[in-house]
């Protein structure tokens, strides 16, 4: 066979060293790549309507707020109503749905951790990796939706891209911190999902930022609420001043990640001791 | 050349967890200030294996053997110690695992290919050899859920091996599949091994370790007690089974003075070819008179299964006073297939089932059976068979021709009598995912 790469491992004691297991996550990534598609193949291969759902989800979501808030309350938003909360609700359904899975996914991956070693890392990662499938072909249609609406597109449609990457990172940083947490105490996803509901009323998914006043600095605070303006100002409806929250979500993402790093340093030989 | 596994005093300590771990749970914990308990799986092993060796791991369950596993596989850190491994580990550790049952085979073999370290790119040049050696080219596109047992074994051991690893950690594994494919299999591995790859074995099966191991490590109690030549480290971990035997209450009344396995001629001996006569003889001393002293001999698999046990109704009760001793002689035959047992005596002082007993010590003995049987005895079946030729099927000839004068003219359809379905339609004689069943 080929020239294969010297593989093989040394361990004194059952902390990782930082070089080497970046190492293994970044030699992990056909791993990784393929653990996501099982994932994503063996979450829609049964459903009837396979991929559909995971454009559905948010879209159904969408419609419903939008058509009853819309009786109730009148938001004054940039552009359509309808359109504005999909913009919302897509980012939303996907970091809810993949942190949902992700949290348990070290737990959940414990038949094949405990009997082969790659980083502990991939299987929130392959979570919101396979979530991103899904994603994507959603966002087309995001786009479609402004064109019915003849929000008029520019090239700030392009502001798509670091958005998602953006929404990704945060994502896979929450993930990794709770993934890892929940071994330790099997009640975090249980923290999560008591979580779902009043985080998505403060993340600003159906209600526009700029008449909250002061509360808005608040609100700020969560970094969803970035996530989703930089989705919004992509089709030109985010609130003045979205900047702001994107820069705070950023630092948290980037934040999330840096706490990962000595979590998984310090457990990632010995999740499994737990399993 | 360097060694491709080495241990030098590893050890791994265990933190027991009794309870569910949660936020609530834990914070109590650490405000009462309670410690958990904890407990040294494996220390102070010191371990080197050179390429191309073949090692043995035995001991007794809770020695800390799939401790050992987890630290050669890597997927736990050791507490102490150093552990190193050269070049790609694949662990044959229930065959299997990482496959999704929605997936077909093909893409089971992909990721659980990938699982074990190999490149896409790499699996691509393997997968014809990996479908040939499962033998399943028919089923490759099908969901693993339609699998048989015997199927899923292949394609995982397919995949294991082909990856042509540098170091190969086995399980219990070898235990499933049909003969042929297990014999596939240990050829395989001695191809791998004879290749410059390390194997190490961990089970409880002495015939694998001993046919695939020249050097075995005995570990109790989580630490290396001996470690050389496999013959010797097998009779080592007998020894240390007899002596740590559950050995049965004792009754004041009644004492086991001897307790003894013999062969034919009378030697003393812990090793039987399949057929040979095995001798036991029973000596008891009765502190108190009895009318019908009885006798229990029980035998078990390593494992602990009952593979036999008798109160023999003898014809002539042996009566016995205060202070008598009555020897008792058992003969049978080794109708066992290849495996390590344990014998064990019993003695009351009356024939009945629910009677008290004083229990001896058990005696170890090991058969080397007959090649290809299983279970827990060797009935030795005889075997016939009989070809038929696809043109006698094809014109209408039922083949149930069987040497038995079994009537078949008229088989009437879903007569409950548990006959074959031979009289039926060819067409519906085996659903076609079942014919690779043999396990």
């Amino acid at each position: 066979m080929s020239a294969r790469t010297e593989v093989g491992f040394e361990l004194k004691g059952e902390r990782s060293k930082l070089g080497p297991l970046l190492a293994d996550l970044w030699r992990s990534r056909d791993l990784t790549r393929l653990l996501a598609k099982r994932e994503f193949l063996v979450n829609y291969r049964r459903a009837s309507f396979g991929v559909l759902w995971a454009i559905g989800l948010p879209l159904a979501q969408a419609l419903i707020v939008g058509l009853t808030l819309s009786r109730v309350v009148r938001f004054e938003t940039k552009g359509p109503y309808a359109l504005f909360v999909f913009a919302g609700t897509l980012p939303w359904t996907f970091f809810n749905g993949a942190l949902t899975v992700a949290t348990n996914s070290i737990v959940i991956g414990s038949e094949l951790a405990t009997r082969v070693y790659f980083p502990r890392a991939v299987l929130p990662i392959v979570t919101v990796l396979s979530a991103l499938r899904g994603f994507i072909p959603s966002v087309a249609v995001l786009i479609g939706l402004a064109a019915i609406f003849r929000v008029p597109l520019g090239l700030d449609l392009f502001l798509l891209i670091p958005a998602t990457v953006l929404m990704v990172t945060l994502t896979a940083g929450f993930s990794l911190v709770l993934a890892a947490l929940q071994v330790y105490f099997r009640d975090m996803k249980f923290i999560v999902a008591a979580s779902t509901l009043p985080w998505f009323w403060a993340s600003g998914a159906i209600f526009p930022l700029d008449k909250l006043g002061s509360m808005r600095h608040w609100l700020e605070l969560n970094p969803v609420v970035g996530m989703i303006e930089f989705y919004r100002a992509s089709l030109g409806t985010a609130s003045a001043g979205w900047g702001r929250s994107v820069w705070i979500c950023a630092a948290w993402a980037v934040g999330l990640i840096a706490l990962s790093l000595p979590l998984y340093r310090r457990y990632d030989r010995v999740f499994v001791d737990l399993l | 050349m360097p060694s491709a596994v080495s241990l030098t005093d590893a050890g791994k300590r265990y933190v027991k967890y009794d309870d569910v771990p949660l936020l609530i749970t834990r914070a109590w914990r650490f405000s009462t200030g309670q410690r958990r308990s904890q407990l040294w799986a494996l220390r102070h092993v010191d371990m080197e294996i050179q390429p191309g060796e073949s090692v043995g791991v035995i001991g007794r369950n809770g020695a800390g053997k799939s401790t050992m596993l987890r630290l050669l596989a890597g997927v736990t850190g050791p507490t102490e110690g150093i552990v190193r491994v050269r070049g790609r580990v694949a662990p044959l550790i229930s065959v299997g695992v990482g496959f999704h049952r929605e997936l077909t085979g093909r893409e089971n073999v992909y990721v659980n290919g990938v699982i074990l370290g190999l490149t896409t790119r790499e699996i691509d040049g393997l997968f014809d050899s990996i479908v040939a050696f499962s033998e399943i080219e028919d089923f490759i596109d099908t969901p693993v859920k339609f699998y048989s047992s015997g199927m899923f074994v292949r394609l995982g051991f397919a995949v294991a091996v082909a990856s042509d690893p540098e170091v190969l950690l086995v399980d219990e594994v070898l235990a499933v599949g049909d003969f042929a494919f297990q014999k596939k299999c240990f050829d395989r591995m001695e191809q791998i091994r004879s290749g410059g790859a390390t194997i190490v074995v961990v089970s409880h099966n002495m015939a694998a370790v001993r046919s695939l191991c020249s050097r075995t490590i005995v570990l109790d109690g989580g630490v290396p007690v001996f470690e050389g030549a496999t013959d010797e480290a097998i009779s080592i971990f007998h020894e240390m089974l007899a002596k740590r035997g559950i050995s049965a209450e004792e009754l004041p009344a009644i004492k086991i003075t001897d307790f003894t396995l013999q062969d034919e001629q009378g030697n003393p001996t812990a090793h039987f070819e399949v057929g040979d006569e095995m001798t036991f003889c029973v000596e008891a001393q009765f502190a108190e008179p009895s009318e019908n002293p009885a006798v229990l001999l029980r035998i078990y698999t390593e494992d602990g299964q009952l593979v036999y046990g008798e109160v023999p109704v003898l014809s002539e009760p042996t009566p016995v006073d205060a202070g008598g001793m009555v020897r008792w002689i058992v003969r049978l035959p080794a109708l066992l297939p290849t495996r390590s047992y344990s014998a064990e005596a019993l003695v009351g002082t009356r024939l009945a089932v629910d009677a008290p007993m004083s229990g001896s010590r058990p005696i170890l003995f090991y058969v080397s059976g007959r090649p290809f049987v299983l279970g827990a005895a060797d009935l030795r079946a005889t075997f016939e068979a009989r070809a038929y030729p696809s043109t006698d099927i094809d014109q209408g000839a039922k083949p149930s021709g069987e040497t038995s004068p079994r009537p078949v003219e008229t088989p009437a359809p879903g007569v409950a009598d548990g006959s074959e379905n031979f009289g039926e339609a060819p067409s519906t004689l085996v659903p076609p995912d079942e014919q690779f069943d043999h396990s």
